[in-house]
C-alpha cells in the first residue's frame, strides 16, 4: 500500500470524525484532575476491539493526544496539574492567571502542544527504527542520571532558598519512600500501619499537596485572594502567543526533541520530559530569575515536551514492541489484538495500517489548534468567571473522586487530604508544593534505576561503570550545568551590580 | 452495517457516555481488575485479553489499574485488602504469589482469597541481546563458570517465577551470577536487548511478541509449541520444570451471587474458541483450571516451595 492511500485512509470521513471526537474527549479528561489518559483509554479498549484496526488505533492515539493537551488548562487556570506531567506547566502558568494573562497562558499551552504532538509524530514517522536502537542504549545508569537531572529543576526552582527547595525535595523523596520497598519487598515507614503498606499513590498525592493546598490557601488568605483573578480581556494575546513563538523558536525546537527522546525510553515518561525541558529553557535564558513568575517560554517549554513525548514514546512500542510508557502499553495491547505486529517492517507489511495510524495522530495533533482555540479554551476560561467560594468546593469534590478513583477506596481521599493539609501547612513555612511534588514523582524512578545500577556495578567490581558512560558523561555535565547556573548567574550579577557602583 | 453500529456505539462512548446492559443483580457497576505489574509486561496481555472475551460474553468491561512493585506482592496486597463486594479482583502469578508470603516477603496470605480460576501457563526463557558472545545454554554456563557473580541477569521482580528459575539454574548448573531485578517484563526486555545486562529471564509469550534478542533454553518440561526451536533446560541436563500460571483472584468472602457469576463467566471466557486464539497468538496456552482445583494446587505449592526456599537458605 502506499503512502498515498495510506492518506486517504486517514481522511475517510468517519476516521476524521472519530479522531476528532477522541481528541475532544482526550482534551477533557487530561483536564480533570485525577483523570488520566490510561484511564480513558483503558475504558474505551474493549470498545475498540469490533471496530477497523484504523479507526480503533486512532480513537486512542487520539485520546491520548489530546490528554497530553487537555492538563495544561486546569496547571495553569487552578494550579493543578491534570497529570504530573503538567507540573512544570504549573510554575509559570498559574502565575500568568494571577497577573491577568490567563488567556496568553492558554494559547501558548496550546501553541507548545501543537507544536510538539507535530513533531513528536514526524520524528516517529521519519526515523522510528533508528531512534528506537538508540533508546536501548540508555541503561540503569543513564536513567539514574536522567532522573537526577530532572531534579536538579529544584535549585532553579528555589532561587532565593536553595534549602528550603532541597528541603521541600528531600520530603517529596522520603514520602514517596513510604511502603513496600520496590526491590526486595520490605515495608518502610509504615509505623506499623498495614495501610501504608500500599504506600502513597502519586496520583492522590499530588492532588492534596497542588489542589486541597491551593483551595485552604485561597480560602485561608486575605479578601481579596478570594476572589477569582481577573480573567482579563487581553485582545493582543493571541498576537503575544503568535510572536513569542517566532520570536523563540529555539525554545519550541528544543523542548520537542527533549519530549522525544525522553518519551522513546521505556519506564522514563513525562513528568521526566516536561520537568527537563523546562528546566533547560529556563537556564539557557538570558533572564532566568524571571522563570517562576510568570514567563510564557516556560508554559511553551513543558507544553511542547509532553506532547512531543506522545510520537516519541511510540517509537520503541511501534519499532520493538517495548512501549516508552503506559498509554502505548495500552495501544500495543490494540495493536497485537488486530493482528499487528510490532517490528522494523511493520510499515512494509502490506496492511498500510500502522502508515495510516501515524498520519492520523498527524491529524490529530494539528486539528488539536482550533479544537482547542475554539472548544476548549473557551469552556475552560468560563471557569474563572466562577467566584472562588463556588469554585473550591467543587474543585474538592472532583478531586476526591479523582483520588478515589485511583485506590477504589477512601484510602486513596485519605492520602489527598493528609497532604493537602501537610501541603497547606509547609507552604506557611516558606516549602512550596512544586519541589515537594518533584520528589514524589522523580524520587521512587531514581531509587530504582540507582538500586540496579549498583548491583550491576558489583558484579562487574567497579563503581566507575555507574559514571564512566558516554551518555552518562553527557548527562552527569547537564546536572553539574543545573547546579552551577544558579549560582554563577548570582555571581555574575554581583560583579555587575559592583561593576554599576564604582562606575 | 454491523461496521456502522459498532461506530455508533464507539462514537456514543467516546462522546462521554457509557452503556452497560441491564443484567441480574451482579455486577451492578464496572468490575475493577488489578495488575499487580506495569502495563505492557506478560500479566497486563493476559488481564487485557481476559477482558476482551469478558466484554464479548457480558458486555461489561473492566476498570484497570496498575499496582507494581515488589514482584507483585503491592498489588496482591491491595486485592486481598480490596472490599470484598466483587467489584474487585486482580490478576495474580503463580507463583509469585505462592512464594511471597512463604517467604515472609509479602502480608497478605494465601487464604485471604477467593480463586476464581487459572487462565494460562506460559514458560519462562532464558534471553540474551543480539550481539552476545552466547549462542548456546553451554556458552552461558561455561562463561560463568568462568568468573562466578560477575555475569548479570535480568529478572523480573524478587522471589517471583523468574528468581525461582535463576535459582534452579544456579544450582542445576552450578553456577554463580548476579541477579538485577527489574520492574516488569517491558524493562526487563529493554535491559536485556539493550545489552545492559549479561543475559535475562522473561516469560516466553512477551519474548515471542518483541524483535530482538535470543532464546537460550526454555523452563518448561517440554519444548514449547510457540518456540519448538528453543531447548528446554532439561534436555541440557539442568532439570527445571516451571512456568507462571495467571490467576484471577478476589478478596476471601464474595457473596454467593458475585462468586459464581464470576467463576462461571471466567470459566466461558477461558473455554471460548477465541481466548484460545488470542493466547496463542501471544505465544501462551490458555489452559484452564477451575477455582476448587486452583486453590488445592496453591495450597500443595506452598508445602514445595517453602521446602525449596529454605534448601536455598532464602528462609529460616
Amino acid at each position: 500500500m502506499s503512502i498515498s492511500q495510506s492518506l486517504a485512509a486517514a481522511l475517510d470521513p468517519m476516521v476524521l470524525a472519530m479522531i476528532v471526537l477522541g481528541t475532544i474527549f482526550g482534551a477533557i479528561i487530561g483536564a480533570l484532575p485525577g483523570f488520566s489518559s490510561v484511564m480513558a483509554i483503558s475504558l474505551l479498549l474493549p470498545v475498540v476491539y469490533p471496530l477497523d484496526p484504523l479507526l480503533g488505533l486512532l480513537i486512542l492515539g487520539s485520546i491520548y493526544m489530546g490528554a497530553m493537551y487537555g492538563d495544561a488548562n486546569a496547571a495553569i487556570l487552578l494550579n493543578i496539574p491534570g497529570t504530573a506531567s503538567s507540573l512544570p506547566t504549573t510554575f509559570d502558568g498559574f502565575p500568568m492567571t494571577r497577573q491577568g494573562r490567563a488567556r496568553e497562558a492558554l494559547l501558548a499551552a496550546l501553541a507548545g502542544s501543537v507544536t510538539g504532538g507535530i513533531a513528536g509524530v514526524l520524528v516517529l514517522l521519519a526515523t522510528f527504527g533508528a531512534l528506537a536502537e538508540f533508546s536501548l542504549r540508555f541503561g540503569p545508569q543513564e536513567y539514574f542520571w536522567l532522573t537526577v537531572l530532572g531534579l536538579t529543576t529544584i535549585a532553579a526552582l528555589s532561587s532565593g532558598n536553595l534549602i528550603k527547595g532541597l528541603a521541600g525535595g528531600g520530603l517529596g523523596i522520603a514520602i514517596s519512600l513510604i511502603g513496600l520497598d520496590p526491590y526486595w519487598g520490605t515495608p518502610r515507614f509504615t509505623f506499623g500501619q498495614s495501610s501504608l503498606i500500599a504506600g502513597v499513590h502519586l496520583i492522590p498525592a499530588l492532588l492534596g499537596l497542588f489542589c486541597v493546598a491551593q483551595v485552604l490557601s485561597s480560602l485561608a488568605g486575605p479578601e481579596r485572594d478570594r476572589n477569582a483573578p481577573e480573567a482579563g480581556d487581553q485582545k493582543d494575546a493571541l498576537r503575544k502567543v503568535v510572536g513569542t513563538m517566532v520570536r523563540r523558536w529555539d525554545v519550541l525546537v528544543r523542548s520537542s526533541a527533549i519530549g522525544v527522546l525522553i518519551g522513546m525510553l521505556p519506564g522514563a515518561g513525562g513528568p521526566i520530559a516536561s520537568t527537563i525541558s523546562y528546566n533547560e529553557t529556563r537556564r539557557w535564558d538570558r533572564d532566568s530569575a524571571s522563570y517562576g513568575k510568570g514567563r510564557v517560554e516556560g508554559v511553551i517549554a513543558s507544553e511542547a515536551a509532553n506532547s512531543a513525548m506522545v510520537g516519541g514514546s511510540l517509537i520503541p512500542m511501534m519499532a520493538l514492541g517495548i512501549p516508552g510508557n503506559v498509554n502505548a502499553a495500552v495501544i500495543l495491547g490494540a495493536l497485537l489484538s488486530f493482528g499487528l505486529r510490532p517490528g522494523m517492517n511493520l510499515l512494509s507489511d502490506g496492511s498500510g495500517v500502522a502508515m495510516s495510524f501515524m498520519i492520523g495522530l498527524l491529524i490529530s495533533s494539528i486539528l488539536l489548534a482550533p479544537l482547542g482555540y475554539f472548544i476548549i479554551i473557551r469552556i475552560s476560561t468560563q471557569i474563572l468567571k466562577i467566584p472562588r467560594t463556588y469554585l473550591a468546593p467543587t474543585i474538592l469534590v472532583f478531586a476526591s473522586v479523582g483520588a478515589y478513583s485511583v485506590t477504589n477506596s477512601m484510602y486513596g481521599v485519605v492520602i489527598m487530604a493528609a497532604l493537602g493539609i501537610g501541603g497547606f501547612l509547609f507552604r506557611r513555612i516558606g516549602l512550596e508544593a512544586a519541589p515537594i511534588g518533584l520528589g514524589l514523582i522523580l524520587g521512587p524512578i531514581a531509587e530504582r534505576e540507582f538500586t540496579s545500577s549498583l548491583l550491576i556495578a558489583q558484579a562487574q567490581g567497579s563503581y566507575w561503570t555507574m559514571v564512566l558512560r558516554p551518555i552518562s558523561l553527557v548527562l552527569i555535565f547537564l546536572c553539574l550545568l543545573s547546579i552551577a547556573a544558579p549560582v554563577l548567574l548570582a555571581l555574575r550579577q554581583r560583579r555587575a551590580a559592583d561593576g554599576g557602583a564604582s562606575a | 452495517m454491523i461496521r456502522t453500529v459498532s461506530l455508533a456505539v464507539a462514537a456514543a462512548v467516546v462522546a462521554g457516555l457509557s452503556a452497560s446492559p441491564a443484567a441480574a443483580d451482579f455486577p451492578e457497576r464496572q468490575i475493577t481488575m488489578i495488575v499487580p505489574f506495569g502495563a505492557g509486561g506478560g500479566s497486563d496481555r493476559v488481564a487485557r485479553t481476559v477482558d476482551r472475551f469478558w466484554q464479548e460474553q457480558t458486555g461489561e468491561s473492566f476498570n484497570f489499574q496498575y499496582q507494581p512493585g515488589a514482584a507483585g506482592a503491592v498489588g496482591t496486597d491491595a486485592i486481598a485488602r480490596a472490599q470484598s463486594d466483587g467489584y474487585t479482583i486482580g490478576i495474580v502469578n503463580l507463583p509469585n504469589m505462592v512464594v511471597q508470603p512463604v517467604s515472609g516477603s509479602a502480608t497478605f496470605s494465601l487464604d485471604g482469597f477467593d480463586y476464581l480460576g487459572r487462565v494460562n501457563s506460559d514458560p519462562i526463557v532464558l534471553m540474551v541481546p543480539e550481539s552476545s558472545r552466547y549462542e548456546t545454554l553451554e556458552d552461558f554456563i561455561a562463561a560463568a563458570q568462568e568468573a562466578p557473580g560477575t555475569m548479570t541477569l535480568a529478572i523480573t521482580g524478587t522471589l517471583g517465577a523468574a528468581h525461582l528459575a535463576a535459582l534452579q539454574m544456579m544450582e542445576g548448573a552450578g553456577i554463580e551470577v548476579t541477579l538485577v531485578p527489574t520492574q516488569g517484563g517491558a524493562n526487563t526486555v529493554a535491559r536485556i536487548a539493550g545489552g545492559h545486562v549479561s543475559a535475562g529471564l522473561i516469560g516466553l509469550g512477551l519474548f515471542t511478541n518483541q524483535e530482538s534478542g535470543r532464546a537460550l533454553a526454555v523452563t518448561s518440561a517440554e519444548r514449547s509449541d510457540f518456540a519448538p526451536d528453543v531447548p528446554t533446560f532439561t534436555e541440557k541436563d539442568v532439570p527445571i520444570d516451571l512456568a507462571t500460571a495467571r490467576i484471577i483472584v478476589a478478596p476471601d468472602g464474595l457473596p454467593d451471587d458475585a462468586l459464581a457469576y464470576l467463576r462461571s463467566t471466567l470459566e466461558s471466557v477461558t473455554l471460548s474458541e477465541g481466548f484460545a486464539a488470542a493466547s496463542a497468538e501471544q505465544g501462551q496456552g490458555a489452559i484452564w483450571q477451575s477455582g476448587d482445583e486452583l486453590e488445592a494446587a496453591v495450597l500443595a505449592m506452598e508445602e514445595d516451595i517453602s521446602a525449596l526456599l529454605r534448601k536455598y537458605e532464602l528462609i529460616d
